[in-house]
């Protein structure tokens, strides 16, 4: 695909009237608005992890709305079940001659489907999202149903409301492209927060572009160039969280217990792209890989017992990893 | 395959990809910022066959012209710094361990006698600045050091991406090349990339610098010593530079026959190189020994003087030998008529003076007289076997024999005539005592060097053989023999003319060696105190190894400092007092067998001597009895000789 300067300045204006819009009804939050954004221009799924209140939910919908696209809500329970979500067959009676199975398509066939508290539902509902994160298709009944594009899940789930709650496998991790924290908003933003939510007046969200243009933009972010230097600085950075690996580092095999997969590597490079071309570039930079290593690579990371005894995090091996491997440069 | 991009976007967009197509911006770089252009302008550029490399230019054309060699271009301030900054730190690295290095020798010094030191040091210091200085020139950066550098000071590897993509016409990659051309063209790499001086290795070099200072002000022997050898070299060096001076005089004003100044000049350049390659003080003085003997050797008036005392030994011959220490011709052909008639008369026979010849031929240094000796006697031999002892045969000679020994002694008078003339020859004489002026000066000048060398070294010839004076401009020096002994030592005074010049050292005791001497001689007496032992040579013509000291100045206590010499086994105090020793023997009872302790047979247990202690005494005695005994005189420079290479 051959790309122009235009087109690629016309990905950074679209982004900078999207965040632009999102902010008429989200205060602060812009890192997390930018890597949401980072995350859908990739392609990916994201999952945010905040406490109650923060706004995940508000944002994911305000993001629907500015984009354009189609969007869906499911409340993950512990009694959704998968049909609930993907869609189930049901029997009809349009046929004069009898009754016949329809395909009754769930809430995942939209742009973007907001999994609100995932963690709440079954490990088997969980699992009805695999395919449709993945491969962007959900198959009922031996019959595979395209999933419209572009399709994001955005997820949302509680840190400290365990109760009742399933964490989420290794595999249906691994298929978000970022795992996101939401922050507390600060004395500034809160004020905002709560002018805005209790006053009588709200702006009205408009829709900044819409699925083509965002499959474009897509398409766009996937030719910015990535150095051999830099795409290795993604490998060995991934590389050097399996403590079994070569390119492992001291603190790796002490405190990790499993590495990122693949996926890891795929996310950082793909999300670096988009923020590189953000960021008014048209080339990856290190400093790329550094932003987003961490919402790629700290659900991906599985510490051990040691590690998390010492009250380490994802976050923390990722910044030693990465202290160690600017060293080498 | 610019041109195929061209084609491949008029393709595309013929294809209806209208939002892709041809829709490269030709972005023009005007320095502050990028101005859009439309296509034509870049199909314009390709339909008129403009370069794709701008190169000279700062400014390039069309995006698409954009070529990495412009990228490169932009950033030949940023490489000269590089380079700079490289060049300084191998520099200021390579005199880093230039500094280590003399450091350590410094210190090293302390240990082992290092001469010349602060030399060296600079010497390690500016070979390694130039080393360090010829390797920095070297050191220009490599494209991908300068192209990652540059992203590390803030281009966010945009060079490293355009580097990968230099031969990549997409759209993408003409805007990244062009992006990355801006952003260098617009960075002053003055600010952000200074010039830095190697401060760290400047420190360490004062470090080191500092060290080596402080190893000077460490009391040490070996510096002591290096000291000395430095200033033996130094002397010696000196020397040779003299010699050669005196050599290059003599080559072109001396007048001798040409075959006889190469000659001595073949050897003083022969020598002079032995003189240089000395390490030791004594090294040096003996190799000026022997410098001044092999030139002694072709000094004919001295070859003639050996020759006279020769004959003179000889009643048959005295008359010649005085003629010949007249050195007077007329004197010399009378006494060979004299001699003629003695065999004619039968008084004498021929055999005599082949024995004399023999003997005479010997004593001469010269090999080419003592071959000419040879000859004649083996003239006079021819009829040796016929020969009769004078008494026996009451009849006449042989006409044939008389006529042999008549030519003989015929060859005998040119060979002696040729060596008076030759040794009255005055540019002969000239020569030689400049030569041998230049070599008591070198020794003399040498000796003085380390005048605290330990008495080991110096015992041998503290000895009270007391040197004869020189003066003038040929002085041969001379050296007494054992205890008072009166040397005697030829002196000449001016150029011309021959003086007796004569030395007194009466070498009373130890440390004592007063000595006197006579004569116009610019060393007045060089004669020698010392422990009342021999000098290194046992006649007053051999100019040995001598003169170590100051005239008349033994080694005072106190002064040097006593080296450790091995010790050796003496086995000279035998009797005595000590153990009776006894004949070793196995007792068998078959037989009989008695001892008896023997007093007096001297089978003592020697004792251990320092080396030092022995040495001057073994040569006293071993001079001392060359001077009683009759041995041939080459016989006694063999023994001059082993003694002088013990010492």
């Amino acid at each position: 695909m051959e790309v122009s300067e235009k087109q690629i300045r016309h990905v950074a204006e679209t982004v900078r009237k999207i965040e632009s819009e999102i902010a008429k009804h989200m205060v602060g939050q812009k890192e997390l608005i930018r890597q949401v954004l980072l995350c859908i221009l990739a392609g990916g799924n994201a999952l945010l992890e905040g406490v109650p209140g923060l706004g995940k939910t508000r944002l994911v919908n305000t993001l629907g709305v500015v984009t354009g696209l189609k969007f869906s809500r499911i409340q993950f329970t512990p009694d959704l079940m998968p049909a609930d979500v993907v869609g189930t067959n049901i029997i009809t009676r349009d046929n004069p001659e009898g009754g016949a199975f329809k395909f009754q398509p769930g809430p995942v066939f939209s742009n973007i489907v907001l999994a609100d508290e995932i963690n709440r539902a079954t490990p088997k509902t969980q699992s009805a999202m695999l395919q449709a994160m993945q491969e962007k298709t959900v198959t009922v009944a031996n019959t595979t149903y395209q999933l419209p594009r572009p399709f994001f899940v955005l997820a949302t789930q509680n840190p400290i409301e365990m109760e009742g709650t399933y964490p989420l496998p290794e595999a249906q991790l691994d298929r978000f492209m970022f795992k996101l924290e939401v922050p507390f908003p600060t004395l500034e933003e809160l004020a905002g927060i709560v002018i805005m939510t209790t006053g009588r007046t709200q702006e009205e969200l408009r829709p900044v572009t819409n699925s083509e243009e965002l499959l474009e933009l897509m398409e766009i972010v996937k030719e910015i160039p990535v150095a051999r230097p830099v795409l290795d600085f993604a490998l060995k950075l991934v590389l050097a969280t399996h403590p079994e690996s070569e390119h492992a580092l001291e603190i790796t095999r002490k405190y990790i217990r499993y590495g990122a997969s693949p996926r890891g590597a795929q996310a950082i490079i793909s999300t670096a792209r988009a923020r590189a071309l953000l960021e008014g570039r048209y080339n990856v930079a290190f400093e790329d890989i550094r932003y987003t290593a961490y919402p790629s690579l700290r659900h991906r990371i599985f510490l051990n017992f040691e590690g998390l005894s010492g009250g380490l995090t994802a976050d923390n091996l990722i910044s030693e990893i990465i202290e160690e491997l600017d060293k080498q440069l | 395959m610019r041109s195929d991009l061209v084609k491949s976007l008029g393709k595309k967009a013929n294809m209806g990809n209208s939002r892709n197509i041809g829709s490269i911006d030709k972005a023009r770089y005007t320095g502050n910022g990028h101005s859009m252009h439309n296509a034509r302008n870049m199909n314009n550029a390709h339909n008129t066959g403009s370069s794709s490399n701008p190169g000279n230019t700062g400014n390039p054309g069309n995006a698409a012209d954009l070529g990495m060699k412009d990228i490169l271009k932009a950033l030949g301030p940023l490489k000269n710094r590089m380079h700079i900054n490289n060049g300084l730190l191998c520099l200021f690295a390579a005199i880093c361990i230039g500094g280590a290095a003399a450091t350590v020798l410094s210190y090293l010094a302390c240990l082992v006698p290092v001469p010349y030191l602060l030399r060296w040091i600079l010497w390690i210091y500016g070979t390694f600045a130039v080393l360090g200085l010829i390797l920095s020139l070297f050191l220009r950066p490599g494209i991908q050091s300068l192209l990652k550098t540059a992203d590390a000071l803030g281009l966010k590897e945009r060079l490293i991406t355009a580097w990968e993509l230099q031969d990549d016409d997409t759209g993408v990659a003409l805007l990244q090349r062009q992006d990355a051309f801006s952003k260098v063209s617009g960075t002053d790499f003055k600010k952000i990339y200074p010039v830095r001086f190697p401060s760290k290795f400047a420190v360490i070099i004062i470090v080191f610098m500092v060290l080596t200072t402080v190893s000077f002000f460490i009391p040490s022997r070996a510096r002591g010593e290096a000291g000395k050898i430095e200033k033996l070299q130094d002397t010696v060096s000196e020397q040779v530079e003299e010699l050669e001076k005196v050599s290059e005089d003599i080559k072109n004003n001396s007048g001798l026959e040409e075959d006889k100044l190469e000659k001595i000049l073949e050897e003083i350049d022969r020598l002079a190189g032995e003189v240089k390659q000395a390490r030791t003080e004594e090294d040096a003085l003996k190799a000026l020994s022997r410098a001044e003997n092999e030139l002694k050797k072709l000094d004919m008036e001295k070859q003639l003087s050996k020759l006279s005392e020769a004959f003179k030994q000889f009643d048959m011959t005295r008359g010649l030998g005085e003629a010949m220490e007249k050195d007077d011709i007329t004197d010399l052909k009378q006494a060979l008529e004299q001699l003629m008639a003695q065999v004619e008369q039968g008084s004498m026979s021929p055999g005599e003076l082949v024995e004399i010849m023999k003997q005479a031929a010997e004593q001469v240094d010269n090999g080419e007289i003592a071959r000419q000796l040879e000859e004649i006697a083996q003239q006079l031999g021819e009829y040796g076997d016929e020969l009769k002892a004078p008494g026996e045969n009451e009849e006449q000679a042989d006409p044939g024999q008389l006529q042999a020994t008549e030519n003989a002694l015929k060859d005998l008078g040119d060979l002696l005539e040729r060596m008076m003339q030759s040794g009255q020859d005055p540019a002969s004489q000239q020569v030689m005592a400049k030569l041998s002026q230049a070599m008591q000066q070198a020794k003399s000048k040498i000796s003085q060097v380390d005048s605290s060398l330990p008495a080991g070294s110096q015992g041998s010839s503290s000895a009270g053989g007391g040197q004869g004076s020189q003066g003038g401009r040929y002085g041969s020096a001379s050296q007494g023999g054992k205890g008072s002994q009166v040397g005697q030592g030829g002196t000449q005074n001016g150029d011309e003319g021959r003086s007796s010049g004569s030395g007194q050292s009466p070498g009373e005791g130890k440390s004592q060696g007063g000595g006197q001497s006579s004569g116009e001689g610019q060393h007045s007496g060089g004669q020698q105190g010392g422990d009342g032992g021999a000098g290194d040579g046992s006649t007053n013509e051999d100019s040995g190894y001598a003169g170590r000291e100051q005239a008349g100045g033994g080694r005072l206590p106190g002064e040097g400092q006593e080296e450790e010499y091995e010790q050796i086994y003496d086995p000279r105090r035998l009797g005595g007092d000590d153990d009776p020793g006894y004949v070793s023997g196995q007792k068998h009872e078959g037989g009989s067998s008695s001892y008896s302790p023997a007093e007096g047979i001297p089978v003592q247990r020697g004792v251990m001597r320092p080396y030092s202690e022995v040495l001057p005494q073994y040569s006293r005695e071993a001079a001392s009895y060359m001077e009683e005994a009759q041995i041939p005189a080459a016989m006694k420079d063999i023994v001059r000789q082993y003694f002088e290479s013990l010492q």
